[in-house]
């Protein structure tokens, strides 16, 4: 698929921008702070953002916008083309009075909700922060698996909505514990709507990171000549193997994970039921829920040895281009069609092997965009194969 | 940061009263204030009037707690309404969307809100107890209670109170139904359209 026109009002330092795409390869090129990020950020906002919190949302009203306007608004909108022909995807958000937030979605000018957005528009994105999936805290990599869940898989947005609402009810309701005497009822209640949409976001998280491991195995052995093969694990936090004991987030050995996969709903809500059960005094102390996909793990392992703990920076970063390009041939399968590319400051930092297989896996894409502070850096054959853009102050030149 | 500090005392102090009303703020709550300020002056009486009636003349009716200026409240009095059918509802507003259906001859009970420990509200909040404690009193009257139709609204609150509500009533001999699906997900049953709102009544599931 490709965005044949961007459109925003308000969206970060845009107060207005209409902007043609062509198909193929498009570099921007820009000093930092102009710009040319927030371009790539407004597609993947428009791609991804049934699945944020609302507290994202708030960050993308253009600075000094409030001063201006009483009810001040954001609205992207792309003319999208795709397999199944052409379609409009809007969003638009409104400040409201106090703290309230009103975000409309349509498609094809018919408002939806949204859980309707999920496959109108694919992105994979890759930003320098990147490499911190491998390393960084567990939730940038919970983050990762829900972006790309949510833009192929509805019932996914459905249950991890239902599931995050349920959470934070049961974590009010552990805190007022402190104070009143509670109902076992009560949170009895609660279990029953955390357990079942809990499990099937990791029956989800679970079959993702299995195609996601298979397809990045071949990509990864291409990007290190050879030399390491790499294992993607998803380590659910309950475990019907595993006893919370012994659940450490680095887990040695692949056991537990093959078994995994073959446990359905039944068994995992069995699981998880007895996990909560076991740890419920923990909770109780702790006021806060301690067993579920808000607590999963996803570990990185080259040649057996856990990427994020032990591996070099480089190794990490192969790690994460492996995981990327995997998700670009996963969304490719289960969409039927090509996710968008966008690629910020990725290239520059690569080194000429890793950046030869990278530009080789966006070669079946219809549309890559790149953004670059310095044009030179690629070379003469690389950029007349592009349609370039200069971007300064929020505006966009041919 | 009082942007009402500067004006004339009895103006602030009705738009603060107004701006302190449920999605109502500082600046709807000024738009209404200085709409007063222009009107003829019958026109804020009426206001003034209607609201001081509002909690003078009206109590919560003893039985069903539905909004009353009798207590018994009519519904409960109807003599021709069955009094073993009981249909629990949220908020007052929904009893009347029930009858504005016709269709539904039984009682009402109102919870006068949802389950949300996030806003601080617990089953004791409610009017569950109330609730149970009528199903137990009446079960000894010539027409006990029979079923209870559970017609929380179908977010996850609603669905998590209904479910509550269902738990507490295991133990007794009453049948406990839910409204039947057909209802927006997520949506209120205020703003149902009447044939939605009769077929969720008439297909509403045995859920034991
Ligand atoms: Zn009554």
């Amino acid at each position: 698929m490709h965005v044949r026109h961007l459109s925003l009002t308000n969206f970060r330092l845009y107060a207005r921008l209409e902007l043609d795409l062509p198909m193929g390869l498009t570099i921007i090129q820009g000093d930092n702070a102009q710009g040319k990020t927030s371009l790539l950020e407004a597609l993947h906002f428009l791609a991804t953002a049934h699945s944020m919190h609302s507290n994202i949302d708030r960050q993308v009203f253009r600075w000094g916008v409030e001063e201006e306007s009483p009810y001040p608004f954001v609205m992207l909108k792309a003319d999208v083309q795709r397999r199944d022909g052409a379609h409009l995807v809007e969003l638009a958000m409104q400040k409201g009075d106090g703290t309230r937030l009103k975000k409309e979605i349509k498609v094809d000018r018919v408002s939806r909700r949204g859980a309707d957005l999920v496959g109108q528009l694919a992105v994979v994105l890759f930003v320098p922060g990147d490499v911190e999936l491998t390393a960084g805290p567990p939730s940038t990599r919970r983050d990762f698996l829900d972006a790309a869940l949510s833009q192929v898989d509805g019932a996914y947005v459905r249950h991890l909505d239902k599931f995050n609402k349920a959470l934070a009810q049961r974590n009010a309701l552990l805190r007022q514990a402190q104070e009143r005497r509670i109902d076992p009822d009560e949170l009895a209640v609660w279990d029953d709507q955390l357990v079942p949409n809990g499990v099937q976001v990791a029956l989800r998280r679970r079959d993702l990171v299995a195609q996601l491991a298979q397809l990045a195995v071949p990509i990864h052995r291409e990007l290190t000549s050879n030399l390491e093969y790499l294992q993607i694990v998803y380590q659910p936090n309950f475990d019907p193997d595993a006893p919370p004991a012994v659940h450490t987030p680095i887990q040695a050995g692949l056991g537990f994970a093959q078994a995994f996969e073959n446990y359905d709903a039944e068994d995992l809500e069995k699981a998880y039921r007895a996990t909560l059960k076991m740890r419920a005094v923990e909770e109780m102390a702790r006021s806060v829920t301690l067993v579920g996909p808000h607590r999963d793990e996803l570990r990185f392992k080259a040649n057996g040895m856990d990427i994020g703990e032990f591996g070099s920076r480089g190794q990490q970063r192969s790690a994460v281009l492996s995981l990327k390009l995997a998700q670009v041939a996963w969304m490719r399968g289960r969409l039927g069609d090509e996710p968008i590319l966008l690629l910020d400051e990725v290239l520059a930092e690569l080194d000429p092997n890793r950046r030869r297989c990278l530009l080789n896996h966006i070669g079946s894409s219809h549309q890559t965009i790149i953004t670059t502070t310095d044009i030179n850096r690629f070379d003469a054959a690389f950029v007349q194969s592009a349609t370039l853009f200069n971007v300064h102050s929020g505006i966009v030149h041919n | 940061m009082n942007k009402t500090s500067s004006l004339p005392p009895s103006v602030a102090r009705l738009i603060d009263a107004f701006a302190q009303l449920p999605g109502i703020g500082p600046k709807s709550a000024s738009r209404l204030a200085y709409h007063l300020l222009r009107a003829p002056l019958e026109h804020s009486m009426m206001l003034a009037d209607a609201l001081r009636d509002l909690k003078a003349r009206t109590k919560l009716c003893s039985r069903c707690y539905n909004i009353t200026e009798s207590d018994p409240c009519e519904i409960c009095m109807d003599e021709k309404r069955d009094q073993s059918l009981i249909c629990v509802v949220e908020e007052p507003l929904d009893v009347s969307a029930i009858e504005r259906v016709r269709s539904f001859n039984g009682v009402f009970h109102v919870l006068h809100g949802v389950i949300s420990p996030m806003n601080g509200l617990g089953p004791d909040d409610l009017k569950i107890n109330e609730l149970i404690a009528r199903i137990a009193k009446q079960a000894t009257s010539d027409e006990p209670v029979r079923e209870i139709i559970l017609a929380t609204n179908p977010t996850l609150e609603g669905e998590n109170t209904a479910a509550f509500i269902q738990r507490k009533l295991a133990a007794s001999k009453v049948s406990v139904s839910r409204l039947a699906r057909g209802l927006p997900v997520g949506g209120d049953l205020e703003y149902a359209d009447e044939v939605t709102l009769s077929r969720a009544l008439e297909g509403r599931q045995q859920l034991r």
